[in-house]
Protein backbone atom coordinates (compact mmCIF):
# COMPACT_ATOMS: atom_id res chain seq x y z
CA UNK A 1 0.00 0.00 0.00
CA UNK A 2 1.05 3.33 -0.80
CA UNK A 3 1.92 5.63 2.26
CA UNK A 4 -0.04 8.76 2.70
CA UNK A 5 1.98 11.45 1.18
CA UNK A 6 1.02 14.61 -0.90
CA UNK A 7 3.34 15.29 -4.34
CA UNK A 8 2.53 19.27 -4.61
CA UNK A 9 3.53 20.94 -7.65
CA UNK A 10 3.94 24.73 -8.03
CA UNK A 11 3.95 25.70 -11.90
CA UNK A 12 6.33 28.93 -12.71
CA UNK A 13 2.65 30.30 -13.78
CA UNK A 14 1.43 30.57 -10.49
CA UNK A 15 -0.66 27.21 -10.31
CA UNK A 16 -0.55 24.43 -7.64
CA UNK A 17 -1.52 20.73 -8.55
CA UNK A 18 -1.38 18.05 -5.86
CA UNK A 19 -1.86 14.46 -6.04
CA UNK A 20 -3.09 12.94 -2.96
CA UNK A 21 -1.62 9.32 -2.64
CA UNK A 22 -2.60 6.49 -0.05
CA UNK A 23 -5.34 8.58 1.70
CA UNK A 24 -8.86 6.69 1.73
CA UNK A 25 -12.24 7.75 2.16
CA UNK A 26 -13.37 11.12 4.07
CA UNK A 27 -9.79 11.54 5.16
CA UNK A 28 -8.81 12.12 1.60
CA UNK A 29 -11.90 14.66 1.17
CA UNK A 30 -10.24 16.64 4.54
CA UNK A 31 -6.80 16.96 3.40
CA UNK A 32 -8.20 18.34 0.06
CA UNK A 33 -9.97 20.70 1.76
CA UNK A 34 -7.04 21.95 4.22
CA UNK A 35 -5.11 22.67 1.25
CA UNK A 36 -7.61 24.26 -0.53
CA UNK A 37 -8.16 26.49 2.45
CA UNK A 38 -3.83 26.98 2.35
CA UNK A 39 -3.71 27.89 -1.09
CA UNK A 40 -6.63 29.92 -1.77
CA UNK A 41 -9.18 28.55 -4.89
CA UNK A 42 -9.83 25.48 -6.33
CA UNK A 43 -9.96 25.36 -10.17
CA UNK A 44 -10.31 21.60 -9.92
CA UNK A 45 -10.61 18.58 -7.66
CA UNK A 46 -10.86 14.77 -8.98
CA UNK A 47 -11.23 11.94 -6.46
CA UNK A 48 -9.54 8.83 -7.58
CA UNK A 49 -10.12 5.13 -7.03
CA UNK A 50 -9.02 5.30 -3.41
CA UNK A 51 -11.36 7.58 -2.20
CA UNK A 52 -14.05 5.37 -2.68
CA UNK A 53 -12.12 2.38 -0.72
CA UNK A 54 -13.31 1.67 2.86
CA UNK A 55 -11.70 3.99 5.71
CA UNK A 56 -12.00 1.24 8.11
CA UNK A 57 -11.19 -2.29 8.58
CA UNK A 58 -14.27 -4.36 8.60
CA UNK A 59 -14.33 -7.41 10.80
CA UNK A 60 -17.13 -10.33 8.92
CA UNK A 61 -17.57 -13.25 11.73
CA UNK A 62 -19.37 -15.94 10.04
CA UNK A 63 -21.37 -18.84 11.83
CA UNK A 64 -22.39 -21.84 10.58
CA UNK A 65 -25.65 -23.18 11.65
CA UNK A 66 -26.10 -26.89 11.86
CA UNK A 67 -29.51 -28.11 10.58
CA UNK A 68 -31.27 -30.54 12.97
CA UNK A 69 -33.77 -33.27 11.55
CA UNK B 1 -3.84 7.47 -5.31
CA UNK B 2 -7.23 9.67 -3.47
CA UNK B 3 -7.29 12.66 -5.17
CA UNK B 4 -5.39 15.30 -7.70
CA UNK B 5 -6.64 18.70 -7.36
CA UNK B 6 -5.94 21.98 -9.45
CA UNK B 7 -5.83 25.54 -6.74
CA UNK B 8 -4.68 28.87 -7.59
CA UNK B 9 -3.37 30.55 -4.59
CA UNK B 10 -4.95 33.62 -3.58
CA UNK B 11 -2.07 35.77 -2.60
CA UNK B 12 -2.96 37.87 0.75
CA UNK B 13 -0.13 39.19 2.25
CA UNK B 14 1.80 42.75 3.76
CA UNK B 15 4.50 44.17 1.64
CA UNK B 16 7.04 42.63 3.56
CA UNK B 17 5.91 38.78 2.54
CA UNK B 18 5.34 40.51 -1.23
CA UNK B 19 8.90 41.83 -1.21
CA UNK B 20 10.38 38.17 -0.23
CA UNK B 21 8.01 36.31 -3.04
CA UNK B 22 9.36 38.88 -5.82
CA UNK B 23 13.01 38.45 -4.51
CA UNK B 24 12.48 34.70 -5.01
CA UNK B 25 10.96 35.20 -8.10
CA UNK B 26 13.61 37.48 -9.27
CA UNK B 27 16.44 35.53 -7.97
CA UNK B 28 15.06 32.15 -10.26
CA UNK B 29 14.67 34.57 -13.40
CA UNK B 30 18.13 36.16 -13.31
CA UNK B 31 16.61 39.82 -11.99
CA UNK B 32 18.50 41.62 -9.17
CA UNK B 33 16.67 44.34 -7.03
CA UNK B 34 17.78 48.03 -7.55
CA UNK B 35 17.19 51.31 -5.65
CA UNK B 36 13.75 52.55 -7.42
CA UNK B 37 14.98 56.45 -6.57
CA UNK B 38 18.15 55.52 -9.48
CA UNK B 39 15.93 53.97 -11.52
CA UNK B 40 13.78 56.44 -11.94
CA UNK B 41 16.12 58.83 -13.29
CA UNK B 42 17.35 56.70 -15.82
CA UNK B 43 13.90 54.70 -17.17
CA UNK B 44 12.10 57.00 -19.84
CA UNK B 45 8.64 57.43 -19.71
CA UNK B 46 7.67 55.47 -22.86
CA UNK B 47 7.34 51.86 -23.59
CA UNK B 48 5.81 50.78 -20.18
CA UNK B 49 3.52 48.03 -20.02
CA UNK B 50 1.53 47.67 -16.83
CA UNK B 51 -0.65 44.33 -15.08
CA UNK B 52 -1.46 43.53 -11.80
CA UNK B 53 -1.36 39.97 -10.31
CA UNK B 54 -4.26 38.52 -10.22
CA UNK B 55 -6.06 37.54 -7.23
CA UNK B 56 -3.70 39.36 -5.05
CA UNK B 57 -4.38 41.80 -2.19
CA UNK B 58 -1.41 43.78 -0.83
CA UNK B 59 -2.21 44.98 2.93
CA UNK B 60 -1.40 48.40 3.00
CA UNK B 61 -0.27 48.88 6.69
CA UNK B 62 3.34 49.02 7.41
CA UNK B 63 3.36 50.15 3.78
CA UNK B 64 4.85 53.36 2.83
CA UNK B 65 2.49 55.57 0.66
CA UNK B 66 4.30 55.25 -3.38
CA UNK B 67 6.51 52.38 -1.94
CA UNK B 68 7.47 50.31 -4.82
CA UNK B 69 10.13 47.47 -5.16
CA UNK B 70 12.09 47.25 -8.37
CA UNK B 71 14.68 44.56 -10.48
CA UNK B 72 16.50 44.76 -13.38
CA UNK B 73 17.54 42.70 -15.89
CA UNK B 74 19.43 43.97 -19.38
CA UNK B 75 17.68 47.03 -20.47
CA UNK B 76 14.30 45.51 -18.50
CA UNK B 77 13.17 46.63 -15.24
CA UNK B 78 9.88 45.86 -13.36
CA UNK B 79 8.10 48.04 -10.70
CA UNK B 80 6.28 46.57 -7.88
CA UNK B 81 3.61 48.08 -6.43
CA UNK B 82 -0.02 48.29 -5.27
CA UNK B 83 -2.65 49.97 -6.38
CA UNK B 84 -5.98 51.85 -4.50
CA UNK B 85 -8.12 48.50 -4.78
CA UNK B 86 -5.07 46.95 -3.17
CA UNK B 87 -3.47 44.53 -5.82
CA UNK B 88 -0.25 44.18 -6.86
CA UNK B 89 0.97 46.17 -10.02
CA UNK B 90 3.47 44.92 -11.96
CA UNK B 91 4.93 47.98 -14.29
CA UNK B 92 7.49 46.51 -17.30
CA UNK B 93 9.82 48.63 -19.07
CA UNK B 94 12.51 48.11 -21.67
CA UNK B 95 13.00 50.28 -24.48
CA UNK B 96 14.66 46.93 -26.68
CA UNK B 97 11.62 45.50 -26.16
CA UNK B 98 7.83 45.20 -28.12
CA UNK B 99 4.86 46.41 -25.98
CA UNK B 100 3.92 42.27 -26.65
CA UNK B 101 7.25 41.24 -25.21
CA UNK B 102 7.40 43.34 -22.08
CA UNK B 103 3.35 42.02 -21.31
CA UNK B 104 5.16 38.38 -21.67
CA UNK B 105 7.65 39.41 -19.30
CA UNK B 106 5.39 40.79 -17.20
CA UNK B 107 2.68 37.60 -16.87
CA UNK B 108 5.89 35.20 -16.36
CA UNK B 109 7.66 37.51 -13.29
CA UNK B 110 3.95 37.87 -11.96
CA UNK B 111 3.26 33.57 -12.27
CA UNK B 112 6.94 33.35 -10.60
CA UNK B 113 6.17 35.88 -8.00
CA UNK B 114 2.34 33.41 -7.30
CA UNK B 115 4.68 30.40 -7.12
CA UNK B 116 7.34 31.55 -4.28
CA UNK B 117 4.43 32.81 -2.50
CA UNK B 118 2.27 29.81 -2.83
CA UNK B 119 5.65 27.85 -2.00
CA UNK B 120 6.52 29.50 1.30
CA UNK B 121 3.13 29.61 2.62
CA UNK B 122 2.33 25.78 1.77
CA UNK B 123 5.92 24.89 3.64
CA UNK B 124 5.25 26.98 6.25
CA UNK B 125 1.50 25.61 7.18
CA UNK B 126 2.40 21.87 6.45
CA UNK B 127 5.45 22.43 8.53
CA UNK B 128 3.06 23.95 11.32
CA UNK B 129 0.77 20.92 10.75
CA UNK B 130 3.48 18.65 11.53
CA UNK B 131 4.03 17.30 8.20
CA UNK B 132 7.32 15.99 6.96
CA UNK B 133 9.19 17.60 3.63
CA UNK B 134 10.67 14.73 2.27
CA UNK B 135 11.77 15.57 -0.85
CA UNK B 136 12.10 19.40 -2.97
CA UNK B 137 13.35 20.04 -6.25
CA UNK B 138 13.06 22.01 -9.20
CA UNK B 139 12.66 20.95 -12.41
CA UNK B 140 13.15 21.32 -15.92
CA UNK B 141 10.47 24.27 -16.76
CA UNK B 142 10.57 25.93 -13.49
CA UNK B 143 8.24 24.06 -11.84
CA UNK B 144 9.04 23.11 -8.00
CA UNK B 145 8.07 19.91 -6.82
CA UNK B 146 7.60 18.84 -3.02
CA UNK B 147 6.48 15.66 -1.49
CA UNK B 148 4.80 15.63 1.69
CA UNK B 149 4.56 13.31 3.92
CA UNK B 150 1.68 13.01 6.04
Amino acid sequence: MERPEFNITLTPAGKVKVEIKGVKGQRCVDLADLLKEIVGKEDQRQLTADYYAPDAKVRIDAKVRESTG
Amino acid sequence: MGACLVLTPLVIAAWPTMMAAVMGAAASMGFTAVESASIREKVPKKKRVETDIENSEVVAEGMARGQKMVIQKGDITIEFGRDERGACTVCVTGEKHSDKELKKIGEEVAGRVVQQYAYHKLVTELKQRNYSLVDEKVLQDGSIQVRVRL
